[in-house]
């Protein structure tokens, strides 16, 4: 139903249960606002939204609490309203102590604005200013307690949006103030949300610290590296160097995303192509290392043939990176020995059983299974999905978690076992005979009544757990899957056929299809299967495999069993943007531009296409692994001739189906996936399970974060990230 | 807090608040768990069990709720009737108010600071009383005012303050 409300004499439509700010924003009046958001509840604490409204007693309405009603007459200004708002804020100013020559917030703060507008530099009031000394004690976030109007954003959005809940309003009175226990330091997730939505310099960043004035800062539009939400960021730049990461299109950006960025500015970053010379690695041309590299693999190729050698691809690099990489291996090397270490942990069934729903439409599920407590480690901005969809469409979530963790405090029932396979196992006997303990009994009546299910599935399911859960999902109607996926380009390395099996796009490479490669890229291709990353590892134990090229990865780091093997290969070639573990061990590493140095192409884990756009120059000699891997084609005698970015992405979409009419920013339908229903598991996990002896420690070799372990920012958080 | 305050604060804690106590708030969650509005109710009885309410049983009523510790601490902070520090058998409370300023209770507050060898906030060593200051308690017309736990005196010489608190063993 729409009503209409009359708006400075403007007449505007709005549905009803509209507020009045909504109707004045429709009819382009504005209203200042302070302690509002459109993402939280509605708090009514500042006043500073005042209005008029014709034919009240009330001589002033709080614009942002009150709902519009039908044939309403409001008055966004007068002489008196600006008066109350100039006594407003002039309370405001008793304690602030309006110091914006040295506050970052400044050229982006309300109250300077209001100041401003309003006309006022200081209080009548008593100047006793209360001054409290600024917070250095936690990690990432300053808080300028002084600077604080009270508006209680943060306290909200930390609650409603995050459910951590880490500031709350404490003490009474003057000395009413936002704190955390016995004023400890923080110890959250450090998403810097609350500094984002602090409408003054109350709270601030230690990384934007004196860096910059907002209003010298210029966006870049891009996305997040850190893991498979990709969630979109803003590189906020000045003088072409990066100052802040700011989310794009004001979703949510996890610490990871808004402060991880600085990992590219580490003095582990390579700058220029190196090669071993008697024992040592040295700086050497790129002309140098690209022709030992070609020398090299040209011998072993015709000495061992191309099956000898193997490729690794990487699922932090773009999709061009990749596809350029698995097409390299083929048509140049000549062989389908093509893989990424990340599907080592990959999660079971994605893109086969497990087609992951969009992200923004979790609150459109009635009830939300969560069968991993870590889905918010592991993909904060799904974690943060679930909260929205409990805090503001008022979902029910069943949570399994035999320990206790935030979803905890925002569950409609919380299943208490360690792992999901028994939960629903006893959810299965609850939902088709009806007996079990209380918490089960309730969780089945929910899931039985819900029109439509969300299910979060874990990032490792041993095969018990694997069959288990798609037996339970065969038994829900309506059911959407939310896979959790580490790594940000995972998705891409998997549609861009870095896989010994798949051409890219998920076709089969059988004898057909390697045909219909050949002819589009004019070259010979290879006819006999290729190892996977296990078989690969497998190989250089014994012997079948003489060399390998890594692209983006680095399996030496936590598995000293591995980096002895690597350490066995005949040649090592490492490109990578750090000097990593596996780096050292290498015959020749090649310095490449991290993703902030370049344009290219993500796809998320909804299967999302997303433009990320260079912020930065790349450091020093370094180049986009594509550039990289098509000079090396070169020398080889390939031919791979892309001026662009762009230019390989229109060759994938003459080449790949899936991505032929697929717009950035748009999701590729799973039904186009050849894969859509098959019986595949694209997961080498349940391998890895059985080659306990190759992989020791596969916990870290899966989650070594090579990249955020060299944040700075990161670092000064005692959490795990 | 400075940080040797802050760890003796928690030694402290550590020893008043016995596994027994926690039992109880135990059993005192269990009864209000899942309703709405219990927090008050709970912080209530924990602090009959404990005597105060100090960081670590916060932090465990926080999680028998399922709510975060700085809103229980928020709430601990926002009515008087909760402490965060340890009370003694009897609660003196010195008015500083303004009439009773202009009276000079300040030499009281002096005077029993000096004679029981505490600060404000504190509590003696035989933990028999706690001193607190307090802003105008409404009784004006009494100036200066002194309450010893439910008890209030009026009219309070500085000379005459120990007499009264004898009165309280
Ligand atoms: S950084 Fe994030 S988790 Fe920490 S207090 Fe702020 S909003 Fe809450
Ligand atoms: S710190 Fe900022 S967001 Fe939080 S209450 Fe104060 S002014 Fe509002
Ligand atoms: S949720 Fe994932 S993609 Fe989003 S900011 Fe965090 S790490 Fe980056
Ligand atoms: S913006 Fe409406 S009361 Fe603060
Ligand atoms: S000033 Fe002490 S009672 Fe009022």
């Amino acid at each position: 139903m729409e009503i209409t409300v009359t708006v400075d004499g403007k007449a505007v439509k709005v549905k009803a249960g509209a507020t009045i700010l909504d109707a004045a924003k429709a009819a382009g009046s504005r209203v200042p606002t302070l302690c509002h958001d459109n993402k939280l509840h509605p708090f009514g604490a500042c006043r500073i939204c005042l209005v008029e409204l014709e034919g009240s007693p009330r001589k002033f309405t709080p614009s942002c609490t009150t709902p519009a009603i039908d044939n309403m007459v409001v008055r966004t200004s007068s002489p008196a309203l600006i008066e109350a708002r100039r006594m407003i804020l002039e309370l405001l100013l008793i304690k602030h102590p309006l110091d914006c020559p040295v506050c970052d917030k400044a050229g982006e703060c309300r109250l300077q604005d209001l100041v401003h507008e309003y006309g006022l530099g200081e209080s009548r009031f008593d100047a006793e200013k209360g001054y409290l000394p600024p917070d250095y004690e936690s990690a990432v976030i300053e808080r300028n307690i002084s600077r604080c109007i009270l508006c209680g954003k943060c306290v909200r959005i930390c609650d409603e949006q995050n459910a951590v809940g880490e500031w709350a309003f404490t003490r009474r009175g003057t000395r009413t103030r936002i704190s955390t226990d016995f004023d400890r330091p923080l110890d959250c997730e450090f998403c810097g949300e609350c500094v984002e939505i602090c409408p003054v310099g109350a709270l601030t960043t230690r990384q934007f610290k004196y860096k910059a004035r907002s209003w010298s800062l210029e966006g870049t539009p891009s996305v997040c590296n850190y893991c498979g939400c990709g969630c979109p960021v803003s590189f906020e730049r000045r003088d072409g160097k990066i100052m802040r990461v700011s989310p794009a299109r004001e979703n949510y950006l996890c610490a990871k995303g808004r402060f991880g960025w600085d990992a590219v500015h580490h003095a582990d970053r390579l700058t220029t192509p190196k090669m071993r010379v008697g024992g040592e690695l040295v700086d050497c041309t790129w002309d140098e290392a690209l022709a030992v590299i070609a020398t090299n693999l040209k011998v072993i190729k015709n000495k061992r043939g191309a099956d000898s050698i193997g490729g690794l691809g990487s699922v932090r690099t773009t999709n061009e990176d990749n596809y350029v990489f698995q097409k390299f291996m083929r048509a140049v090397i000549g062989t389908n020995n093509v893989d990424t270490l990340a599907r080592l942990k990959a999660p079971r069934g994605l893109n086969t059983a497990f087609f992951s729903g969009e992200l923004s439409r979790m609150g459109g599920h009635e009830v939300i299974l969560m069968l991993d407590k870590d889905a918010g480690e592991i993909n904060p901005l799904t974690g943060i999905e679930v909260v929205r969809a409990v805090n503001k469409k008022g979902r029910n979530l069943i949570l399994v978690n035999g320990g206790y963790n935030k979803f905890n405090k925002i569950a409609s029932v919380v299943l208490d076992y360690n792992t999901p396979e028994v939960a629903l196992a006893e959810l299965l006997q609850a939902m088709s005979s009806g007996t079990g303990s209380d918490a089960i009994k309730k969780a089945a009546e929910m899931l039985k009544g819900a029109g439509s299910v969300a299910l979060i599935v874990p990032a490792f399911l041993t095969d018990k757990e694997y069959a288990r859960t798609r037996e339970f999902a065969s038994q829900l109607k309506n059911v959407t899957f939310y896979p959790l996926v580490r790594r940000s380009n995972f998705q891409g390395s998997l549609d861009m056929g870095v896989l010994p099996d798949y051409y890219p796009g998920y076709q089969k490479a059988n004898a057909e299809t390697t045909a219909s490669f050949a002819k589009a890229w004019d070259a010979i291709l290879p006819e006999t299967a290729g190892m996977n990353a296990v078989q690969m590892i497998d190989g250089i134990k014994s012997g079948k495999l003489a060399a390998l090229y890594i692209m983006g990865d680095d399996p030496a780091a936590s598995n000293p069993n591995l980096k002895a093997l690597l350490d066995g290969l005949e040649f090592l070639v490492v490109q990578d943007i750090f000097m990593t573990e596996t780096a050292r061990i290498a015959d020749v590493v090649l310095p490449a531009a991290s993703w902030v140095e370049k344009t290219g192409t993500f796809t998320n884990l909804e299967r999302r296409l997303q433009q990320i756009r260079s912020a930065e120059e790349p450091v020093a000699e370094s180049r986009p692994d594509w550039e990289i891997i098509q000079a090396l084609a070169k020398k080889m005698g390939g031919s791979l001739h892309y001026g662009s970015a762009r230019d390989i992405m229109n060759e994938i979409r003459s080449t790949t189906p899936l991505y032929a009419d697929l717009a950035p920013g748009s999701i590729w339908p799973q039904e186009k996936s050849p894969l859509a229903g098959a019986d595949a598991d694209l997961s080498l996990s349940s391998d890895v399970i059985n080659k306990k002896e190759v992989i020791a420690a596969e916990r870290l070799l899966f989650s070594s974060g090579m990249t955020i372990t060299r944040s700075k920012e990161i670092g000064t958080i005692r959490h795990n990230c | 807090m400075g940080n040797e305050a802050v760890a003796q604060q928690a030694a402290t804690d550590n020893e008043t608040i016995t596994p027994e106590m926690y039992r109880r708030i135990d059993s005192i969650i269990e009864r209000y768990k899942d309703k709405p509005g219990s927090l008050i109710p709970v912080l209530q009885q924990a602090q009959d069990v404990c005597g105060y309410l100090p960081h670590p049983v916060q932090r465990y009523v926080a999680k028998g709720l399922r709510m975060s510790p700085s809103v229980v601490f928020g709430v601990a902070t926002f009515y008087s009737f909760f402490t965060l520090v340890p009370r003694g058998k009897h609660v003196i409370r010195v008015c500083l108010g303004t009439a009773c300023y202009v009276k000079r209770s300040e030499e009281i507050l002096d005077k029993i600071k000096a004679e029981l060898e505490l600060e404000v906030g504190e509590i003696t060593r035989d933990k028999k009383y706690s001193l607190e200051a307090v802003r105008c308690l409404g009784a004006c017309g009494l100036a200066p005012v002194v309450v010893v736990d439910q008890d209030t005196y009026g009219d309070v010489a500085a000379t005459k303050v120990m007499d009264i608190l004898k009165k309280y063993e």
